[in-house]
């Protein structure tokens, strides 16, 4: 998928608006992209994919959840650091998916 | 604290310093605002609460109902929970309280009441014994009542200088959780605990305008507030400066990161 075919996706637009009306940098918008981009390269879908394939709109119930909960934190893990930075980019996946009206849960740190 | 200044202070606060406990003094006083609140016929046997504390109630039971409200962060981050919930079989004691109000000269013959009346013109009427009669009024009351308390018990907690929100979650699992009964309906739940954001949460929520809600003499007809009065409540803090303030934006970055929550 190219840049602008992934840009264009209609997921990857509502994810953007919600990320300027947060008052994001245009680098950490772009930096958040990226994020994405290598993240639907990790789970081999585009965004829309996802999006589509996450939640049953007909029955309104969750299909895939857990298999998107599982593969956010092995994503998260793929990364050295302490659990602020690992869990920060899970958080940018999580991000996409709340801009998008879906829901995944977060991580609690240890101390919680 | 003023009254004006905890109706106007209050928020529903969705961080919190999980590490912190709530001392059982402030939990007992949320609670009392709670029982003393005004009751349909004094039948107070209908709105009862179940406590859940971290580190003293079982984990699992706390983690369950975490899960029953949908594993909210602010669920997840809340010390205590009180989970208010409606006993229909609480009206049973109706006569029983209609009767004590009697004796302690609440309800007096000045307005025609007597225990003969409680008999013959209460007990069977469905408008004041409700469930002498339609049952999802009778169950509508009973939410309605229950509210009553749970309003005071916000106002409670914003008193003793807590944070508090009140949070919905799976009616059916809450239930079978806490072992209630089938006649118990568990209804909103109370978070409560030290906020973890601004106390103010970034200022006032909007609310719709005065003359929007209230009416002069006949519906439609808008009772407009005086400014005079308007003023004196900004001064008083019951009217505050409205969300979003300037640094909120960099209250909820920081917060996510705090708590390792998607911005």
């Amino acid at each position: 998928m190219t840049e602008q075919e992934f840009t264009a996706c209609v997921a990857v637009q509502k994810y953007l608006a919600e990320l300027a009306g947060k008052g994001l940098t245009e680098a950490e918008q772009w930096e958040r992209l990226v994020t994405l981009k290598e993240f639907c390269e990790f789970v081999n879908r585009t965004p829309d994919e996802m999006i589509a394939e996450i939640f049953n709109v007909e029955t309104q119930k969750y299909k895939k959840r857990s298999f998107y909960t599982e593969r956010v934190k092995e994503f998260s893990g793929q990364i050295s650091g302490n659990w602020s930075v690992r869990t920060a980019r899970g958080n940018v996946i999580r991000g996409f998916f709340i801009a998008n009206g879906r829901r995944l849960p977060n991580e609690k740190p240890d101390w919680l | 604290m003023e009254f004006k200044q905890a109706v106007g202070g209050r928020r529903t606060i969705r961080y919190f310093k999980s590490w912190q406990p709530v001392e059982a003094a402030k939990i007992q006083t949320i609670l009392e605002a709670g029982r003393l609140q005004s009751q349909h016929g004094n039948a107070k046997l209908i709105r009862k609460a179940v406590v859940i504390e971290r580190g003293k109630t079982n984990d699992t039971v706390r983690d369950a109902l975490i899960d029953a409200m949908y594993n909210q962060p602010h669920v997840q981050q809340a010390p205590v929970f009180i989970v208010w919930a409606i006993d229909m079989s609480g009206w049973d004691s109706l006569r029983d309280a209609l009767t004590e109000l009697i004796e302690v000269r609440a309800l007096n013959s000045t307005h025609g009441w007597s225990k003969e009346f409680i008999e013959t013109a209460v007990i069977p009427n469905a408008d004041f014994n409700v469930m002498a009669g339609d049952h999802i009024f009778a169950e509508w009351l009973s939410a309605f009542e229950c509210g009553l308390a749970v309003g005071s018990a916000l106002l409670a907690a914003i008193d003793e200088g807590l944070g508090t929100a009140l949070v919905t979650g799976r009616r059916a699992q809450i239930r079978e959780v806490l072992h209630m009964p089938p006649f118990v309906t568990p209804t909103q739940v109370q978070l409560v605990g030290y906020p973890a954001e601004s106390p103010n949460a970034g200022g006032q929520r909007p609310s719709p305008p005065f003359e929007n809600l209230y009416f002069s003499g006949k519906w439609g007809v808008p009772l407009k507030p005086d400014p005079a009065v308007t003023a004196q409540l900004k001064t008083a803090g019951m009217l505050q400066e409205q969300a979003p303030a300037r640094w909120r934006a960099d209250e909820i970055r920081a917060l996510a990161q705090l708590f390792g929550l998607p911005e």
